[in-house]
């Protein structure tokens, strides 16, 4: 009981097949508590779909997949989605964001479709921290990729949840701009001890983190995992 | 949520209108054939409204109808005016007009009656006739048009016309030529066979044929000042003073001993002759079906594909955490404010095109149609629309929960 507290992803003998074809195959992976974890990898070694199998958008695995205490098998679709809008944030790949919303609607839709308070002021701050302020009222249609990767992040950090997904989530920002993101995401996760996991095939940051795994050594799918 | 959906909506702006537009036409097409139907419908059974009593020589109920409001075929006999200044008289009636038919010009029925048919007469839910153009007098030689004949045969204020014994299309060894008569008045349309009538009055007709009898000509100069006697008539339209009279007065008529007469109700024969002729309303029923099943397909493909289009959207939502049943609402809410929305501008457009159309309606067909009351099958039509709209953007909503969330977020794997 103590541990399920301490840990809050936990990943035994998983694996998951794509059309008859095993994609994934990983024999153990825990990520603590208020932990910041990057997986990287090369493109096509499963960084996404693990990504997807822990936020239950994808589902279909074998083997046990645990996210704060709660085993993944066998939960129903509709729970899926309750259980990630409490618990989960996902900064998606390829954004995610409502085009026709404005950057402020987009931010506040997470929080408001999870049931969460919103604070006002906690997402002005995000706003000037990611140097979106300027864009609040404009659609995100009109975004440029770099904007609505900033408008995705401050979704998810605005949700406030206990786990933050990020699936290549400085790929398309300048160093400036993934330097200021990381900063706030770190900062958040510390104010709130967030469990931070970060699937990237960039390097540059990982000193940050507190866990580094690299994908290929661990998917037995691929040629070198273990 | 709500500004999401206006959101949404405007984000589609073209697909929203467009869908709108298409459960638009399907409303008006759907409305429009219900209310030429039941606008022939009430155009046929309100032919007169206030007439009570409808009596004439002895015969079946529906021929005196005819002859006496739609001025088809002819009486077998007629009755004396005795009768008609006894009844006329009686207690219980408030007016009674006489009705005299049997000449004609050129394929137009000729009635001949007293002035006073104008106050009298009254169609379609109590409405008076109006006199259109020119003095109405109904004095010796003077006629007054219906709408339809006047135009149809194109005559004015002014203009003189020679009557047929009989009827006839043409002109002919039969006329009435050395006594024509002066238009001078047309009614306005009513859209009722009344619109179809030359009217004269009853002195005129006798006046015409007692001087073809003894061969005396120019009634222009003698005939305003001789005093004309009437022998008979056709049948009589009687207004009674209370609804309890009616009843009673019909089988004072019926049982009359001096003269063998009928007496009929007249909206009890017309809603009879309606339904004999119900195939025809069947008809426009099974046309307003066929546009009804077409309307509802057109929107369930017109809704489905604007909401199908939209299955990445509602999986952003779902994937951010939005509930099933606030997915479903969101989708419903979007088709009933287009489905809702196409209504209000089908009857929009329905209404702009009786403005437009009705006086032509009226003049051409004499079916008179309004927007409102809406009709039964209407308003069936509309909660099937409705209910249709609604189940329609239930389906994606429960296709995004049948299929994997992956698939609507196209996420890779």
């Amino acid at each position: 009981m103590k541990q399920a507290k301490s840990v809050a992803i936990q990943l035994k003998d998983l694996t998951f097949a794509y059309e008859a074809k095993q994609v994934l195959s990983i024999a153990e992976l825990k990520v603590v508590s208020g932990a910041h974890t990057l997986i990287y990898g090369e493109s096509g070694c499963g960084k996404s779909t693990l990504m997807n199998l822990l936020s239950g958008i994808l589902t279909g695995h074998t083997g046990r997949l645990e996210v704060l205490g709660t085993d993944y098998a066998g939960m129903k679709p509709t729970r899926h989605d309750r259980f990630r809008a409490e618990n989960i944030a996902v900064i998606f790949q390829q954004f995610n964001l409502i085009p026709y919303l404005t950057v402020r609607e987009n931010v506040l839709l997470g929080a408001k479709l999870a049931g969460k308070a919103v604070d006002v002021s906690q997402v002005d701050s995000i706003f000037e921290h990611l140097q979106i302020s300027a864009l609040a009222g404009q659609r995100a249609v009109s975004l440029s990729h770099g904007q609505q990767q900033r408008v995705a992040a401050a979704r998810a950090i605005a949700q406030r949840s206990a786990i933050i997904l990020a699936d290549e989530p400085t790929s398309a920002l300048d160093d400036l701009n993934a330097r200021l993101f990381l900063d706030l995401l770190f900062r958040e996760a510390a104010e709130h001890n967030t469990t931070i996991v970060v699937v990237s095939h960039d390097l540059r940051y990982r000193k940050r983190f507190d866990q580094v795994i690299d994908l290929a050594k661990i998917n037995k799918v691929l040629k070198g995992g273990r | 949520m709500i500004r999401l959906v206006f959101a949404s909506l405007g984000n589609r702006k073209v697909i929203a209108f467009l869908t709108a537009l298409s459960v638009a036409l399907s409303v008006f097409l759907f409305a429009g054939v219900e209310k030429l139907r039941h606008g022939a419908r009430m155009s046929f059974t309100h032919t007169v409204s206030g007439t009570h009593i409808i009596a004439g020589a002895r015969s079946g109920q529906i021929p005196l109808l005819l002859f006496s409001l739609f001025h088809i075929g002819s009486p077998t006999s007629n009755i004396s005016y005795k009768s008609f200044r006894k009844y006329k008289k009686h207690p219980a009636v408030a007016w009674a007009v006489p009705v005299s038919i049997g000449d004609s010009h050129r394929g137009f029925r000729v009635v001949g009656t007293a002035p006073d048919i104008i106050d009298h007469y009254r169609y379609r839910d109590g409405q008076k006739l109006k006199v259109g153009e020119g003095t109405y007098s109904l004095a010796r030689f003077k006629a007054v048009l219906g709408s339809t004949a006047a135009r149809e045969l194109r005559y004015k204020v002014g203009d003189k016309l020679v009557l047929t014994h009989g009827i006839s299309d043409v002109q002919g060894i039969h006329d009435h030529d050395e006594n024509p008569f002066m238009v001078e008045a047309i009614f306005e349309p009513t859209g009722t066979p009344f619109d179809k009538g030359i009217y004269v009055s009853l002195e005129s007709v006798e006046l015409m044929h007692e001087s073809e009898t003894h061969g005396t000509e120019g009634h222009a100069e003698h005939a305003a000042d001789t005093p004309v006697k009437v022998d008979k008539l056709t049948s009589f339209l009687i207004g009674v003073k209370e609804p309890t009279d009616i009843l009673p007065l019909m089988r004072a008529i019926n049982e009359d001993e001096s003269e063998p007469m009928t007496a009929i109700l007249p909206g009890v024969v017309l809603a009879e002759i309606w339904n004999v002729m119900g195939y025809l309303e069947n008809i426009l029923k099974l046309v307003s079906v066929m546009v009804m099943l077409t309307a509802l397909c057109g929107l369930f493909i017109a809704l489905y594909a604007s909401l199908a289009e939209r299955f990445r959207e509602m999986a952003i939502l779902r994937a951010l955490g939005a509930a099933p049943a606030k997915i479903a609402s969101l989708l419903v809410a979007e088709s009933l404010i287009l489905t809702i929305g196409g209504i209000l501008l089908g009857y929009a457009l329905l209404f702009l095109t009786t403005v437009i159309f009705r006086g032509a309606l009226l003049k051409s067909f004499s079916v008179a149609i309004g927007v409102l009351p809406l009709t039964g099958e209407e308003l069936f039509f509309l909660a099937v629309l409705i209910a249709t709209g609604m189940v329609v953007a239930m389906v994606p909503a429960y296709m995004l929960y049948r299929r994997a969330l992956s698939e609507g977020l196209q996420v890779t794997k």
